[in-house]
């Protein structure tokens, strides 16, 4: 069984890249990947005995990311609190840009397959959703992102 | 690989953020469980309420006795803030941390709103926590308060969580004054939608000054009469952090403590707000020197240079990368500076006079001038009039 400070050491970078570059804010991304991280240690014998230790980490990282953003996008609703621009230095800043006008759905599914490796059948359990609806959410994120690039084929 | 791939892999060897110790997660991981410790402790507080309330409504309780003793004992925290000294009011005098309402030109039909202070807040709010601390300090002293009886804490999920407060809902206020119109927007209690459970609505007045004077909706919101508002709290609500309401309610009346300097220093800006509203024979709270000295400061809409600490120099501008924490404490002693400069400000053109001076904050989307976003930075505004043939030699200037 892989220890949690190894698992811990290899996957943390490659979680803040996908989550800052699916929600385009890295305090979001840290707070998110730092708190499932966080509970992932706590269950890890439970945890490492799963398929997929990394998917799980994953899910519970976008649920607290999204937690978060709703409840700052609701201080800023009602308290005028103003949230920073996405801002991500370079390469991701460039990036950002290019994946920008997906939709939310899409960045996660590009960013999971494309930053994270993880297969289809890996995002649909970590998004929970049919690895039918990844692969097509796929395909219209590398149309639209082929055409971005001004390669059909490149991604 | 992908192209998606090899561009981001640089992300991975040069990581965005840094990787916090496996100790730093055990920390944050006991946190999370003293906060839920917390959480499950004042849900617990609320079922009890709850039940004593329930069996009082039945009448056959004999513990039916409780809920009168906890109203008697709400009602005594109220009148110890009604009742807070005008030499305390006078001893806090005007802090530098407490915010001015800001003057406003009456823009709406002013019928409904004359003569009427209006509050709009929430339950769940824990800005609207300190501020209805304010205006019962300030009200109390030209009326009288029945009916606030609903003990309430503030979100236990947003920021300051679980704030001491209570509810405006149902209470009455007598004045031979002017009237007061509390709503309460909305509960404490969060429904499906992520929001709260809807309690009061505004009344056509109120959300016709509400959308006049406070465009981007901030709660609590404090129309004057429709000659002063007050948008968001006066004063941080990190005073109240941890306190109970008993807490709050002996601390009004210790001068030099944090509540009080929040709190009473708030009131005595909305006490001279409110001497404006009174017609006929004012009362003699409104002639104390610290309430005359903030009725000044709320004309210029700057505060008295004696009543702000000493900050000469300007702060030295972080870089634009520094952490927002540093950067929010630059902004704090900026103003600090900005405020100080302005009370001081003389004009050097003995033939140009000063109108108005006002420290106003500015906040940029995207860095700009190096200040990163959502960073408050501050700028002195200054209207002025010089005599005839000065004009456009300035204020700064001599001729």
């Amino acid at each position: 069984m892989e220890t949690f400070d190894a698992w811990y050491l290899r996957e943390h970078d490659r979680m803040i890249a996908t989550l800052a570059l699916s929600t385009g804010d890295i305090e979001l991304a840290v707070e998110g990947v730092d708190e499932a991280c966080s509970r992932a240690l706590e269950r890890w014998k439970r945890i490492s005995a799963m398929e997929s230790p990394t998917g799980w980490v994953y899910r519970v990282a976008i649920n607290h990311a999204r937690r978060v953003a709703r409840r700052r996008g609701m201080e800023q609703l009602v308290f005028r609190k103003q949230v920073p621009m996405p801002d991500l230095p370079a390469p991701a800043g460039e990036i950002w840009k290019l994946v920008a006008s997906l939709s939310e759905r899409q960045r996660q599914v590009v960013m999971l397959r494309h930053v994270a490796e993880m297969s289809e059948n890996e995002i649909g359990t970590v998004l929970g959703i049919s690895r039918g609806t990844v692969s097509s959410t796929l395909h219209d994120a590398h149309q639209r992102l082929g055409r971005l690039l001004g390669d059909e084929n490149e991604l | 690989m992908s192209q998606l791939t090899r561009l981001s892999q640089a992300l991975i060897d040069e990581p965005l953020a840094p990787r916090p110790s496996v100790e730093d997660l055990w920390t944050r991981s006991r946190r999370r469980h003293q906060r839920s410790r917390s959480i499950m402790a004042g849900l617990l507080v609320l079922i009890v309420i709850g039940t004593f309330s329930i069996t009082r409504i039945d009448g056959a309780s004999p513990s039916s006795q409780t809920l009168p003793t906890l109203n008697a004992q709400l009602a005594s925290y109220f009148r110890a803030a009604g009742a807070v000294p005008n030499a305390t009011l006078q001893a806090v005098g005007l802090p530098s941390n407490v915010a001015l309402p800001t003057k406003i030109t009456p823009s709406v039909p002013t019928v409904a709103t004359n003569g009427v202070v209006s509050y709009v807040g929430a339950e769940y709010c824990p800005y609207c926590a300190i501020q209805r601390w304010a205006l019962l300090v300030a009200l109390s002293k030209f009326g009288s308060f029945t009916n606030l009886d609903s003990q309430i804490l503030s979100s236990s999920t947003d920021v300051y969580p679980g704030l001491a407060s209570w509810s405006f809902v149902g209470a009455k206020y007598s004045s031979t004054y002017f009237t007061f119109d509390p709503t309460e927007l909305t509960s404490s209690t969060p429904n499906n939608s992520g929001g709260y459970q809807p309690l009061e609505k505004m009344s056509a007045a109120q959300q016709r000054a509400f959308n006049r004077y406070n465009p981007q909706g901030g709660l609590p919101f404090v129309d004057i009469g429709n000659h002063y508002v007050t948008l968001g709290a006066s004063a941080s609500p990190s005073v109240l952090e941890g306190l109970t309401l008993g807490d709050i309610g002996s601390d009004l009346s210790s001068a030099s403590s944090p509540v009080a300097q929040a709190i009473d220093g708030t009131a005595n800006y909305l006490i001279a707000a409110l001497c404006t509203m009174v017609q006929g024979t004012t009362p003699s709270l409104c002639s104390a020197s610290v309430i005359r000295l903030a009725s000044k400061v709320l004309a210029i809409g700057v505060a008295s240079s004696s009543e702000i600490p000493g900050v000469t120099t300007s702060p030295t501008q972080p870089p634009t990368n520094a952490p927002l924490s540093v950067w929010r404490a630059w902004s704090v002693k900026e103003r600090a500076f900005l405020l100080h400069t302005a009370a001081n400000f003389r004009s050097t053109n003995p033939a140009c006079t000063v109108l108005k001076i006002a420290v106003t904050p500015n906040r940029y989307k995207k860095t700009t001038l190096g200040f990163p976003p959502g960073v408050t930075s501050w700028a002195i505004s200054l209207v002025g009039k010089c005599s005839p043939g000065n004009i456009g030699k300035g204020l700064f200037k001599s001729p």
